[in-house]
């Protein structure tokens, strides 16, 4: 005669396996990207998608032992406004980063970034370069260097309504080598309006 | 009885492989948690790290950095370093993939956030 299963052992397997498939489905989102937690690694934007759109809205020409690089704006399709300070136009080998679309200053009138290479004491940095973008209104902008110092920061007007959503001026400075051998290293990064008021600051700063 | 149990085993078993096929060559070092302090956290050191991130919940008002350091091979310096505000940073490493390296990401100011930090190879 055939061994018979009981049932309530039978219905509590069941459950547990179903609380098992849950977490493994879980899991599964969490990694492939389908639940987006804000700050969780699966939330990063979808840069690498071949519908992004991008444009080379600026570049670093080369200097001393420095190679020119190029300033990217890119729009992805999950609705970011990404930024790139890449060494050959593309985006997979850029240093840089995205903003929701919807504001791609976060709610400010800048938005620097400062990437370099070397330190983090700042007499042993090689290179360093600030990119980024800033308000329309934005009418100059200054870079405050750790000597008290400080330095005009051009300001681009390539167009980026198409990608950003609005048109903002782009910043593509690169740190001048006898600053950074006399150890003078960028520590704000300060805009202001047509009449001299700053509008807003970004600190920044090497190592720390 | 049996079969549904290895039924049910094989899809876990199969689901949990696709998930660690999207991570496979992933590690996310910090997080996601709630930075609450100034602070800062690194990974373990591999040579075929190349590229590294930090996410966050907030734009805008969370200054940060992300970096690859090396083994001391050139002293422990910092190498492809972004430090700024945006939601999402991302680095990659140009160099020679020989080199062992770690990724580190540091909070520096500005509000909290939930973020997390990964590098991958």
């Amino acid at each position: 005669m055939a061994e018979r299963t009981p049932n309530v052992p039978n219905t509590k397997l069941l459950i547990g396996a179903g609380a098992a498939g849950l977490a493994a489905l879980a899991a599964a989102g969490v990694a492939t990207g389908v639940l987006r937690g804000a700050g969780s690694p699966s939330s990063q934007p979808d840069v690498a998608s071949p519908d992004a759109e991008r444009a080379i809205v600026a570049s670093f020409p080369a200097a001393g032992q420095a190679h020119a690089r190029a300033l990217v704006l890119q729009r992805t399709p999950d609705g970011y406004v990404c930024l790139w300070d890449s060494p050959d136009g593309s985006v997979a080998k850029g240093l840089g980063g995205c903003n929701p679309a919807s504001d791609p200053l976060g709610g400010r009138k800048l938005m620097v970034n400062l990437a370099y290479d070397g330190g983090p004491q700042a007499a042993s940095v090689r290179e360093a370069r600030l990119s980024g973008l800033v308000s329309a209104e934005v009418a100059s902008a200054e870079v405050l260097m750790s000597d008290g110092s400080s330095r005009p920061l051009r300001l681009l007007r390539p167009g980026t309504r198409a990608l950003a959503g609005a048109d903002y001026a782009v910043i593509a400075y690169r740190v001048r080598e006898s600053d950074l051998r006399a150890g003078a290293t960028p520590v704000a990064v300060v805009v202001r309006d047509a009449s001299g008021r700053e509008l807003d600051r970004q600190a920044t700063g090497i190592g720390g | 009885m049996t079969r549904t149990l290895s039924i049910v085993a094989a899809c876990c078993a199969a689901v949990l492989l696709a998930a660690g096929v999207a991570y496979a060559t992933t590690s996310t070092y910090i997080g996601p948690k709630y930075w609450c302090c100034y602070e800062s956290g690194s990974s373990s050191y591999w040579n075929q790290w190349f590229e590294a991130f930090f996410a966050k919940s907030t734009s805008g008002v969370s200054d940060t950095a992300i970096t690859f350091i090396d083994n001391g091979v050139f002293g422990y310096s910092w190498h492809s370093t972004l430090r700024g505000t945006q939601s999402f940073q991302h680095i990659y490493w140009d160099g020679d993939r020989r080199y062992t390296k770690k990724s580190y990401c540091k909070y520096y100011s500005g509000t909290t956030f939930n973020g997390s930090c990964t590098v991958a190879g």
